[in-house]
């Protein structure tokens, strides 16, 4: 522990200021991050989160320490991990292609809501630690993080085609290349009402591409197989 | 410093950067592997659940150990210490809500995220341990983890695709095209032990559908049966559950 924090354990005047200003300027930093890249909660509500956790703890230290009431200091801030939760699981959105979004956000308002927690109990290093190892997640790893997913093996791919023949031919040619068809989802769409015989079919796949197999490789060929329309990677 | 067993388990700033350096990495881990399969969640949401989860767990025992010393006062005169678990018990419960979150039921009666769901949970679990210093623990969990990430998916993936079980998913443009379909199972050997149909609703959106489950017979991939039966002009849209 850092000696220059010890006077600040108990709940004081100075204490109080130190520990709501901390747990500002963490939430602020978290929320900063997410605000610059756009997301659904940013500044203001990780300041809030984090300010508001913080004020637990700190009351229950003041109910414990200098009302002397005999309480678990760990009761209310318990309870805002799992509300955190909650709140949490209310950033996350399902997209109308199944695709689940606003997960990191998720956990980083979460952990922000643990940190201020941290701060509001006088836990100064584990709070400061906590908010710069997440900033280093957040930002840095990030990168590495589109990196990976940009090499992933496993592939979404959206191809449009007219024909039936279409799609043995898409078969035969993953089957040539080893490329595996992990899902796949077909649905067949009339161009008018009227007209029964002119459909057109939407086909969704999940590839997984051999290593070394570049993704050029695959969207030329299937496209000039005669009868697709168009193929889009997902 | 020396790193023993015993200084291991007080509590020092040094102490405090290894447990949530081992919690974020044991959390990536299993978030690797999400990644790795295009996933929703990356692994830094892991990192971050499971450092946010250790962290509950060193701010308990930090508040334990006030207790004994700058606290002891307010000890003695209410007579109550702290319970180091509480702030832990609610992770579990917390996570449990962010990962219900993640679990989405799509339109064709499939239920699809619940591996990345219990990833989450299982990621803040070793975080509390990593937290409370448990390094046992997390020399045992760590070689199960890796072989659960590597060598697991790949057994499942085997047994999945020699697999002569599938259960498919149709939509059809009318309702009397299922006989046609399950003709045509006949004719290809398929043989249908269980059929769920949803009949077309009063509003014209909804076309009828049905989830067959199917035992193909012997060489016929999977793929190629989805082929097949997305050929039929009747049939609207094809997936496999």
């Amino acid at each position: 522990m850092l000696v220059w924090f010890d006077d600040l354990r108990h709940v004081t005047a100075h204490a109080i200021v130190l520990r709501v200003f901390l747990s500002m300027l963490s939430g602020g930093l978290i929320g900063l991050e997410r605000s610059f890249k756009r997301r659904p909660a940013g500044f203001r509500t990780h300041i809030l989160v984090c300010v508001g956790a913080c004020i637990t703890t700190l009351t229950s230290q003041f109910l414990y320490l200098n009302l002397h009431y005999p309480t678990d200091m760990a009761r209310i801030g318990a309870q805002v991990i799992a509300g955190m939760g909650f709140i949490g699981a209310g950033t996350i959105i399902v997209t109308r292609k199944n695709v689940v979004k606003g997960l990191t956000t998720a956990a980083g308002l979460w952990a922000a809501a643990i940190i201020g927690l941290c701060f509001g109990g006088g836990f100064y290093e584990g709070g400061g630690l906590a908010t710069v190892l997440l900033l280093f997640a957040e930002i840095l790893l990030s990168k590495v993080e589109h990196k990976m997913l940009h090499r992933a093996p496993e592939m979404r791919y959206s191809i449009t085609y007219e024909k039936n023949e279409a799609l043995p031919a898409m078969m035969s040619f993953f089957r040539l290349h080893k490329i595996r068809v992990d899902d796949m989802e077909i649905t067949r769409r009339h161009k008018a009402k009227e007209e029964e015989d002119s459909s057109y079919v939407t086909a969704l796949f999940t590839l997984r591409l051999p290593p070394r197999f570049k993704k050029n490789a695959l969207v030329e060929p299937i496209g000039a197989i005669d009868g697709v329309l168009s193929i889009d990677e997902m | 410093m020396l790193l023993t067993a015993e200084t291991l388990k007080n509590l020092t700033f040094d102490t405090i950067l290894l447990r949530l350096l081992t919690a974020m990495f044991l959390g990536g881990l299993v978030g690797l592997e999400r990644t790795r399969k295009n996933q929703p969640a990356g692994f830094r949401t892991f990192m971050i659940v499971s450092m946010g989860a250790a962290l509950t767990m060193i701010f308990a025992i930090f508040e334990f150990n006030l207790i004994s010393e700058d606290f002891a006062r307010a000890a003695i005169v209410t007579g109550v210490s702290i319970d180091v678990a509480r702030y832990s018990a609610q992770v579990i419960n917390g996570i449990g809500f962010l990962a219900a979150g993640m679990i989405l039921v799509t339109g064709q009666q499939q239920i699809s995220g619940i591996t990345t769901a219990s990833s989450l949970m299982a990621s803040a679990c070793m975080g509390i341990a990593a937290g409370a210093g448990f390094y046992e623990c997390v020399l045992v969990v760590l070689p199960v983890v890796l072989i659960s990430i590597s060598l697991l998916p790949r057994i499942e993936e085997f047994i999945q695709e020699r697999s002569p079980h599938m259960s498919l998913y149709v939509e059809f443009k009318d309702m009397e095209h299922l006989g046609s379909l399950l003709v045509f199972f006949k004719e290809q050997k398929t043989q249908v032990y269980e059929i769920d149909v949803e009949e077309q609703a009063n509003n014209d959106r909804t076309l009828p559908s049905a989830v067959f489950a199917l035992r193909l017979p012997r060489k016929v991939h999977h793929a190629d049966m989805i082929a097949m039966v997305a050929a039929r002009s009747y049939v609207m849209s094809i997936r496999e559950l």
